[in-house]
C-alpha cells in the first residue's frame, strides 16, 4: 500500500490562529481506501486538521496535497473531498432529495442521472422512502444518514467525518459504527474520521492518528497504538494504564535489566536506554496477574500489595491494589472456569505481576505528573 | 374569565393608543363636510378622493418612490448584513455603529444633511434625491432585521454548500438567501412603510414638481382637515396594518 501515491499528503502543515498555534508541523500520508481515524482530546487540533483538508481553513505553513495536486488557494468547492459535519448541516429549507442532490446540481450533472444517483445513495443509507421529507421531521439517526448520503453521492476521493456520531444516543452510535464500516467497504472510498472517543476509533479504523496539542503523537493500527504506545500521553489517552517507576540498568540483546519499584527485574525493550536512565513501565489492567502467594520457581517480579477495592463488571472483575511501594494499580481479571481464583476480597494481601513481555518501557517524562 | 379581566385591564391602554385612529376612520365615513358631529354614513369621500388628481398623482409618486427605495435598501441592507456576518474586515465595528447612528439620528438632521449634500453635488431636488434619501434611511432597518435572523444561523450550512461544490455566490443564492427570505421580505415591507409615511426628510429633499402623498396631505390639512383626507388616511392605515401584520407573520413563521 505504501508504494502507491497517497490520496492525501500533509506536508509540514502548521496552523496559527491569532498567534496561537493549533497545528505544529504535521506530516501525514493517507492511503487510498483506508479508514483513518484522527483521535485526540478536545483542542488537540484534530478538527482543524480536517478543515484544512476540506479547505475551510488554509495552512499557515506547509501544504495539503490531494491526489497529487497542491491545494494551496483551492477553495472547498474545488476539492474532491466531502464532509459530514458534526451538526449534519442539512439545509432545512430543502427536502431530503434536494439536500442529497445539491452537490450534483452544483456540478451540473444531467437531471436524469441526478435522480438515479440520489435514489441509489438514499437506498444505500436505508432512507429510500424519505426522499420527500424535510430534515426537520427526521430523527437524529436519519439526519445523520442523509448527511452521509449527501456527501457520498458526489463520489468524493475522500469522505471527511467530523465527530458525526457524537450527537447520537449510545445504542445508535454503536449501530452506526458498524454501518459506517460496511458503507466504506461497499464504496471503497477513503474515510477520515475525527473523534475523541478511543473506543469509536479502535472499533472502525485501519489506522489511528493520535494527536496531542497540535502534533501527531502516534500513527499506527489500533493494536499498535494500544499495545505499543510511544509516549505517556498516548498510553494514558487510549485506555487505562498502570505505571511503575524504575531505573534502567544494562541492556543485553532485547533484555533490559532494571529496577522496578525498587526491585530487580528484567524487561523486554527495543529502545536504547543508558544505565541510570529513569524509566516508566506501562501495563494495561488486563496485562496484570494477581496471586495470593508467589508461585514456586517463578523468576518474575511479584510486587506485594493490598486489595483496596473490587468492582464486579459482568464479564470482568476489577481490583484496585495498593502496592507496598504506595503505587495504586488497577487489575482486570476476565472470568474463566477457574472460579475460586475470582473470589478476591477487599483487604486481602496479594502479589501482582504481569505476563512476560507485555510491558511497555518508556523514558521518564519529567513534565508529566503520574 | 381571567383572560377577559386581563383584557379589560388593558383596555385603557388600547383606548389611549387607538382612539385617535378610530375617530379618524369614523369621520372618513361621516356625511358632513365641516361638522365634527355624526351626520350619517357615506362612501362619498372615497369617491371624491379618486377625483382629486393632484392627490392621486402624489400617491402614485409616493408608491413609486416607496417601492424603488425599499427595493434598493433591501438589496444593499441584505448585502451589508451578510458581509457583517460572514467576514472580518477593518472597520467592521465602525460600520455596525454607523448603521445605528443613521437609525437614531433625528429626521430633521438627516433632512438638512441630505439637502446640503444634494446641493453640493448639484442634484436637482425631485425624484432622484427623494429616492436616494429614502434608500439611505431605510437601509439600516433592513440590515438590523436581517442581522437578527443571521444571529441564529448555523455557519456550517454555508460551509456544507461550499463543500458540495457551490461557490460563494451560489451558496448565497441557494442556501443563505432562501433561509433569510422571511427577514428579507420583512425588511422590505418595513422600508416600504417607512418610505410611504416619511414627511420630514422628504420635505427637505423633494422639489415642487415632484409631490408625494405625505407632503400633499400636510399642505392640505393646513387649510383644515377635509373628509377626503380622512378617507385617504383610513386607506393608508389599512394598508399599513396589512403590511405590518404580514411582516410579523413572516418573521414568526419558520423561526
Amino acid at each position: 500500500m505504501s508504494e502507491e501515491r497517497p490520496v492525501i499528503r500533509l506536508e509540514h502543515v502548521s496552523k496559527t490562529f491569532e498567534g496561537e498555534t493549533v497545528l505544529r508541523d504535521v506530516c501525514l500520508d493517507i492511503h487510498n481506501g483506508e479508514f483513518l481515524t484522527i483521535l485526540g482530546p478536545s483542542g488537540c487540533g484534530k478538527t482543524t486538521l480536517l478543515r484544512l483538508i476540506a479547505g475551510f481553513e488554509s495552512p499557515t505553513d506547509g501544504d495539503v496535497i490531494i491526489d497529487g495536486r497542491s491545494m494551496r488557494d483551492v477553495p472547498p468547492n474545488g476539492r474532491k473531498v466531502n464532509t459530514v459535519f458534526q451538526s449534519y448541516a442539512l439545509f432545512p429549507h430543502m427536502t431530503v432529495f434536494d439536500n442529497v442532490s445539491f452537490g450534483l446540481r452544483m456540478s451540473k450533472v444531467p437531471e436524469a442521472e441526478i435522480k438515479d444517483r440520489v435514489l441509489q445513495a438514499l437506498r444505500m443509507v436505508g432512507l429510500s422512502g424519505q426522499a420527500g421529507r424535510r430534515p426537520g421531521s427526521l430523527s437524529g439517526g436519519q439526519q445523520q444518514r442523509v448527511a452521509i448520503a449527501r456527501a457520498v453521492v458526489n463520489r468524493p476521493l475522500v469522505l471527511l467525518l467530523d465527530e458525526p456520531l457524537s450527537a447520537l444516543d449510545y445504542k445508535l452510535r454503536i449501530q452506526m459504527r458498524t454501518e459506517l464500516k460496511q458503507l466504506r467497504r461497499e464504496m471503497g472510498i477513503t474515510f477520515i474520521f475525527v473523534t475523541h472517543d478511543q473506543e469509536e476509533a479502535f472499533s472502525m479504523s485501519d489506522r489511528v492518528v493520535v494527536m496531542n496539542e497540535g502534533c501527531v503523537a502516534q500513527v499506527g493500527t489500533p493494536v499498535e497504538v494500544y499495545e505499543q504506545p510511544v509516549n505517556m500521553f498516548v498510553a494514558r489517552f487510549v485506555g487505562e494504564t498502570n505505571i511503575f517507576e524504575g531505573v534502567a540498568g544494562q541492556i543485553e540483546g532485547g533484555t533490559l535489566h532494571a529496577l522496578v519499584e525498587g526491585r530487580k527485574c528484567d524487561l523486554s525493550s527495543r529502545r536504547g536506554f543508558k544505565p541510570g536512565d529513569r524509566i516508566r513501565v506501562l501495563l494495561r489492567p488486563e496485562d496484570l496477574l494477581v496471586e495470593r502467594e508467589v508461585p514456586e520457581d517463578d523468576e518474575k517480579l511479584w510486587l506485594p500489595g493490598l486489595i483496596t477495592e473490587t468492582v464486579y463488571k459482568g464479564s470482568t472483575w476489577d481490583m484496585i491494589v495498593r502496592l507496598d511501594s504506595g503505587n495504586e494499580v488497577l487489575v482486570t481479571e476476565f472470568f474463566d472456569e477457574d472460579a475460586e481464583k475470582m473470589n478476591f476480597q477487599a483487604g486481602e494481601r496479594v502479589f501482582v505481576s504481569w505476563f512476560d513481555g507485555w510491558e511497555v518501557v518508556l523514558p521518564h517524562e519529567d513534565d508529566e505528573p503520574v | 374569565m381571567s383572560m377577559l379581566r386581563r383584557l379589560l385591564g388593558l383596555l385603557p391602554v388600547y383606548v389611549f393608543l387607538y382612539l385617535p385612529i378610530a375617530v379618524l376612520i369614523t369621520f372618513a365615513f361621516n356625511d358632513s363636510k365641516y361638522s365634527v358631529s355624526w351626520k350619517g354614513f357615506t362612501w362619498k369621500w372615497f369617491g371624491k378622493l379618486l377625483e382629486n388628481t393632484q392627490l392621486m398623482d402624489a400617491a402614485v409618486n409616493s408608491l413609486t418612490v416607496a417601492v424603488l427605495s425599499a427595493s434598493a435598501a433591501t438589496v444593499l441592507g441584505v448585502l451589508a448584513a451578510v458581509a457583517l456576518y460572514r467576514y472580518r474586515f477593518q472597520g467592521k465595528r465602525l460600520m455596525q455603529s454607523a448603521l445605528f447612528v443613521v437609525m437614531v439620528s433625528p429626521d430633521i438632521v438627516m433632512g438638512v444633511a441630505l439637502l446640503v449634500l444634494f446641493m453640493t453635488l448639484g442634484l436637482k431636488p425631485g425624484f432622484l434625491t427623494l429616492f436616494l434619501a429614502h434608500t439611505t434611511f431605510c437601509l439600516p432597518f433592513v440590515t438590523v432585521t436581517v442581522s437578527s435572523r443571521l444571529a441564529g444561523f448555523d455557519g456550517h450550512l454555508l460551509e456544507a454548500a461550499q463543500d458540495l461544490g457551490a461557490g460563494e455566490f451560489r451558496a448565497f443564492r441557494h442556501v443563505l438567501l432562501p433561509m433569510l427570505f422571511p427577514a428579507v421580505l420583512a425588511g422590505w415591507l418595513l422600508s416600504f412603510t417607512l418610505s410611504m409615511d416619511d414627511v420630514i426628510i422628504s420635505f427637505f429633499v423633494t422639489g415642487p414638481e415632484f409631490d408625494i402623498l405625505p407632503l400633499r396631505v400636510y399642505s392640505m390639512v393646513r387649510l383644515g382637515v377635509k373628509p377626503d383626507v380622512n378617507a385617504l388616511s383610513a386607506i393608508m392605515f389599512g394598508l399599513t396594518v396589512v403590511i405590518v401584520f404580514t411582516s410579523q407573520l413572516l418573521l414568526r413563521r419558520k423561526r
